[in-house]
């Protein structure tokens, strides 16, 4: 289900604008490269913002009948919902860890601890995102106008909440710890949000 | 067979209602039970009661509007019944009327889409006709094509349900006579067939048919099965049959 999902977005150009938004940010970020701690700071917004992008895009591929023919071969709209933001997440969450490992590479600044750090922060950036993303697309929001509204709005939320700011800051810092904290709060949060997601997806089919 | 278990309707008094040669007893696939169906607030079906077996071909007839679509994604567990039950497969086969075709090249999306037990699905396309190329998207495909490539999916699927919303929908004459044959094969195979489609279209022989009209489903008696009950002198079962019928609160009278 998964690599279908992956071959209908790639038929689609609509990966396109995500991906060269993601590339654009990590090529401004790199001159000179930081250490891989200050990447994955940097990283952080762009990957929830990139993820929510991509979660929509792979969300709304079809139209209501096609989906539907997909969701009863994947054993129902709930399910459908699930596999998609596993899909968002399987396309994202590697490329963003891929970025901030080759950046430590790069910086020759990276210990272990701190690439592993900078993986979980990009990966909890992701969390989040698909967590956001998985209640902006259809059968939720149909309306693409009112998820790209509401997308920035989700964005500028979470990067305000204190914790994430703390987080960040000691990211900054070179501090591990603030990595290691926000993982398991991303992966809780994610998990929220795709509760709620899965319970109006059932409601709606109802 | 109309009718639910819970409701303690005798469905195995039934059995003889299809095609039987030499075949067992079909399990049951899907189920509604005292179902009521709305979209929206629009109600579709009240007090739906059918139970589909494996290797029937079930017909569901009615004018535009009566909610064959609606019963059709009811019992793909794709619209939930407000009131009652659906029982079914965790997955099936759906093959709707029509859709917004995705740009995916066509055979990609025959190869990739997801199915546990594929059969081959090159016999099917070539069964139905399908002279679309593969290798273009699928917004490339003619109405028709498009319309044989997804019912060679479906019925290549190895699903133990397949419903197809108005069947005979933008086939020609030779792509209708294939989807018949091809749907009697499956069925045959053990697999449980739903069909719907308005009464002027095709159809494909029916164990057996269920007719929506006024927010109810009524069963109509194959015409088949009562002229060969009468051709064997089984005047008894027929009458046992119209009097079951008659008990389940179905209005429609044997054709």
């Amino acid at each position: 289900m998964i690599r279908f999902q992956f071959w209908l977005l790639m038929a689609t150009t609509r990966w396109v604008g995500p991906v060269l938004f993601l590339l654009l940010w990590v090529s401004v970020t790199l001159s000179p490269p930081p250490p891989p701690l200050e990447e994955a700071a940097f990283l952080f917004p762009v990957a929830i913002l990139v993820t929510i992008w991509l979660t929509v895009i792979v969300g709304g591929l079809d139209d209501k009948p096609h989906r539907e023919l997909v969701a009863a071969a994947a054993g129902g709209p709930v399910r459908l919902h699930l596999l998609r933001a596993t899909a968002s997440m399987l396309v994202v969450g590697p490329a963003t860890v891929v970025v901030v490992l080759v950046v430590g590479m790069v910086s020759g600044e990276a210990s272990v601890g701190s690439l592993a750090a900078s993986a979980g922060l990009v990966m909890a950036a992701v969390l989040i995102g698909v967590g956001i993303g998985n209640v902006l697309h259809p059968p939720i929001v149909t309306e693409i106008g009112l998820a790209v509204g509401l997308a920035p709005i989700l964005l500028a939320l979470i990067m305000l909440l204190p914790p994430i700011q703390a987080v960040l800051r000691m990211s900054n810092n070179g501090s591990i710890w603030g990595a290691v904290a926000v993982l398991p709060a991303a992966t809780a949060f994610a998990a929220t949000l795709l509760t709620t997601g899965s319970y109006i997806v059932a409601r709606r089919s109802k | 067979m109309l009718g639910c278990r819970q409701q303690g309707s005798p469905p195995n008094r039934l059995r003889f209602m299809r095609r039987t040669k030499g075949r067992r007893q079909p399990e049951m696939v899907v189920e509604l039970c005292s179902a009521e169906v709305r979209v929206g607030d629009h109600l579709i079906v009240s007090e739906a009661n059918l139970v589909c077996g494996s290797g029937e071909v079930v017909a569901i007839r009615g004018p535009n509007g009566s909610g064959k679509t609606s019963m059709l994604r009811t019992l793909a567990g794709l619209l939930r019944p407000r009131l009652g039950t659906h029982t079914g497969p965790a997955s099936c086969a759906y093959v709707p009327a029509a859709f917004d075709p995705p740009g995916i090249a066509a055979g990609r999306w025959l190869r990739h889409f997801p199915r546990h037990h594929r059969v081959d699905p090159t016999r099917a396309l070539e069964l139905l006709e399908f002279r679309g190329d593969l290798t273009q998207g699928c917004d490339a495909l003619s109405f028709g094509n498009l319309r044989k490539l997804v019912l060679a999916e479906a019925l290549s699927s190895g699903e133990p349900l397949i419903l197809i919303d108005e069947a005979g929908m933008g086939l020609d004459a030779p792509g209708i006579r294939s989807l018949q044959a091809l749907i009697h094969e499956t069925a045959d195979a053990g697999v449980c067939v739903v069909v719907s489609g308005q009464d002027s279209q095709f159809m494909p022989e029916f164990t057996k048919m269920v007719v929506l009209r006024n927010q109810r489903l009524a069963l109509v008696l194959p015409g088949q099965l009562e002229g060969e009950l009468r051709l064997r002198g089984d005047i008894d079962k027929l009458e046992q049959v119209r009097a079951l019928a008659h008990s389940l609160g179905l209005v429609e009278p044997p054709t």
